[in-house]
């Protein structure tokens, strides 16, 4: 990819689809959030059946601080533009596309297959091109971003897009592990840990939504009050309480119907005993670690299941708008920044110094 | 008064003792049968350690599957009659029921007819093989066509049960055993391929027969390590259905591969299917079809007399046997 490798800041009357090129957060190399660079690259040229989205303002995520780092995808090829969530408006629109209009609000799916012939697979995640933006394909730390138009979905909550841009990622997989893998229905007591973290406390909302009563961990008693605020009907302190314990008595002896394992690690062991016999288990992180054991006996004689699940469909996302849309379920918008301060994002977000999303602006000053 | 075998501590298979109890009547909703044959399973094993999912009460008497004529039928038992030629579907508490021995008495809603043109030793090797088979494979797992399974200890009644109903639904079955001895047997058995676990990498193999795409369900009595590589051998969005507990130590869980796959590992039991009477009913109907036509057929390893019940146990525990070890009364 030819580009440029000048830091000036760039002037708003060149940034348009009609200039050759956009402003970035392009890394080159892994490292600390210093290899975070605000460049000029070229705006990617759009292919038939693609959009060319105006980038609004773009959500970070903890794994954009992880790939950055160089811990998730060390074949990643350079220069490369991180970021997995956007909210923008269409900008350009590709041969043989339908169905969008310039300057209509939209968010591209945070995955797709980028060969057409397995855009209907599903799970999504299981196409063999399964590409995450930001990760496999260029991302949304950028003014432009070209995209698939069938993985791009119309934004009609009305909301800001600071605020919609918080969404994508944790949304979508939030309702891919509750609704769709954990089959949460209505009455159904649930378990997320760590109520009160941007993945927790959207499986809470998520979980309510579907009408179910919702249990969660903290570790720390000061996020008390954010966990019960997000919805949660149960909160317990994980360091002084046993949360197995507390959930067999909040379900009357038997255990949770749904347990989301949101940490992995020494925990997810627990979360197997938290759930009910003939319950359901879903593996969804790893935050507390990748070493995951258990006794296969505590599985199959109550006839528990362990689902596995990754990223989301488009369907997914969809669905979560709706509901955002309908005011259901809320964003939490912790601060925007200027796109030119992404390392300053990534400190933020490594050092757990924020409390719910931060966004950046591309075309702020 | 009948033989009936009682163990009064858990331990090794010398536990077990051959007592002469006087013979009982069926109490309500009971029947009582003159024992012809005993099917051994990996669950009496078990529960003879204490192992088992309900703790025995000692002296406790164990067994689930007997083939027999019915000698006497309690009050409200119904649909049954003395004479009845029956076996035993493992659909009660072994230590209140237990079969071992030369009379028992089970819930009448737990015996059923098997063809005529089975022996008693075959008709004693049915229930529990084929329920489990079927829950796992049909009724839960859905398999279709086209399919490919991979079932783990494939040489057990309920490996090979495993293997007939994967056939009979057209599916690949795709077998695993540790040595290459038991090869030949699984083969014959009407394996599709047969993985030597000791001398194969189980995924790379089972990719390779699969040309990339992997196993859409898996079936595996072991647990412990294997998991991973069951899961690694795994399609995306494939079933693992965990349904024994060979391995004895804690099993990692194959994390990435299920995150990436969107894989469901389920632990299973046939109690899931025997005591909902509609899957039961749809499961014996699955059965019955499968022995008239002979896609269902049960192997017969061994056969011990009553009087050889600690070398049967002991011969199950050595994980020699290629089908089903059954004890004639």
């Amino acid at each position: 990819m030819p580009r440029t490798d000048t830091l000036e800041p760039a002037s708003t009357e060149r940034a348009s689809p009609a200039a050759t090129t956009m402003k970035a957060a392009v890394i080159r190399e892994f490292g600390g959030i210093d290899v975070l660079r605000y460049d000029d690259v070229p705006i990617p040229p759009l292919k038939p059946g693609h959009l060319l989205i105006k980038v609004l303002a773009a959500g970070v995520n903890r794994l954009d601080d992880y790939i950055r780092a160089g811990s998730i995808a060390p074949e990643l090829p350079f220069p490369h533009i991180l970021g997995a969530d956007a909210a923008g408006e269409v900008a350009e629109i590709g041969d043989g596309v339908t169905g969008f209009e310039i300057g209509e609000r939209v968010v591209p799916a945070p995955g797709f297959a980028v060969d057409d012939a397995e855009a209907n697979i599903r799970p999504t995640a299981t196409a063999p091109s399964f590409a995450l933006l930001g990760l496999h394909v260029a991302g949304t730390y950028a003014q432009y971003i070209e995209v698939p138009a069938r993985a791009t979905v119309k934004d009609d909550t009305g909301l800001d897009p600071q605020l919609v841009a918080t969404l994508p990622v944790v949304l979508a997989t939030a309702v891919r592990a509750v609704k769709n893998v954990g089959e949460v229905k209505a009455g159904d007591h649930v378990l997320v840990h760590a109520g009160a973290s941007g993945s927790g406390s959207m499986l809470i909302q998520v979980a309510k939504v579907l009408g179910a009563k919702v249990a969660t961990t903290i570790r720390n008693e000061d996020k008390r009050e954010f966990a019960e605020h997000t919805g949660a009907d149960l909160v317990i302190n994980m360091k002084t309480e046993d949360f197995v314990e507390r959930v067999k008595e909040w379900t009357n002896g038997s255990g949770a119907d749904v347990v989301i394992d949101n940490l992995g690690g020494d925990v997810f062991s627990k979360s197997i005993d938290a759930a009910k016999p003939l319950g359901v288990v879903v593996a969804y992180g790893f935050a507390a670690g990748t070493e995951v054991t258990f006794n296969v006996q505590s599985l199959f004689f109550p006839q528990k299941q362990l689902r596995g699940t990754m990223a989301s469909d488009i369907e997914d996302l969809q669905w979560g708008l709706e509901q955002i849309k309908a005011g259901r379920i809320k964003p939490l918008l912790d601060r925007a920044l200027p796109l030119s301060q992404a390392a300053e994002a990534h400190r933020l977000i490594a050092n757990n110094e924020v409390k719910g999303s931060i966004v950046l602006l591309p075309w702020a000053e | 008064m009948p033989k009936i075998v009682r163990f009064h501590e858990t331990g090794g298979p010398e536990v077990l003792k051959i007592e002469e109890l006087p013979l009982a009547q069926p109490g309500e909703g009971e029947v009582r049968l003159n024992v012809e044959a005993i099917g051994l399973n990996r669950a009496e094993v078990m529960f003879r350690q204490g192992r088992y999912l309900d703790a025995p009460e000692c002296p406790s008497r164990l067994g689930y599957e007997a083939a027999g004529i019915v000698d006497a039928v309690g009050p409200g038992a119904s649909g049954v009659h003395v004479g009845d030629r029956v076996s035993t579907i493992p659909a009660f508490s072994m230590g209140k029921h237990g079969v071992y021995g030369e009379s028992a008495i089970v819930p009448s809603y737990a015996v059923a007819s098997y063809p005529d043109s089975l022996s008693p030793a075959e008709g004693a090797a049915i229930w529990m093989q084929y329920l489990t088979a079927f829950g796992a494979l049909i009724d839960i797992g859905q398999l279709k066509e086209g399919d490919a399974v991979v079932i783990t200890a494939a040489s057990s009644s309920v490996g090979l049960a495993a293997i007939q109903i994967t056939k009979a639904a057209g599916a690949l079955a795709i077998a695993t055993t540790r040595g290459a001895e038991k090869k030949q047997f699984l083969l014959d058995a009407g394996a599709d391929h047969v993985i030597v676990t000791n001398d194969e990498d189980l995924a790379e193999t089972v990719m390779a027969i699969t040309v990339g795409k992997g196993a859409n369900l898996i079936f595996d009595a072991v647990g412990g390590p294997v998991l991973e590589m069951l899961a690694d051998a795994a399609a995306p969005g494939a079933l693992i259905v965990e349904y024994g507990a060979l391995f004895p130590a804690p099993t990692i869980f194959p994390l990435f591969s299920s995150l990436k796959k969107g894989l469901t590992v389920r632990g299973y039991t046939l109690f899931e299917i025997v005591k909902d009477a509609e899957r039961l009913a749809r499961g014996k109907q699955y059965i019955y079809e499968g022995l008239e036509s002979g896609a269902l057929k049960p192997i017969i390893d061994r056969t011990f007399t009553l009087n050889a019940i600690v070398d049967a146990h002991r011969y199950m525990e050595s994980n020699q046997q290629k089908g089903k070890i059954v004890v004639t009364v």
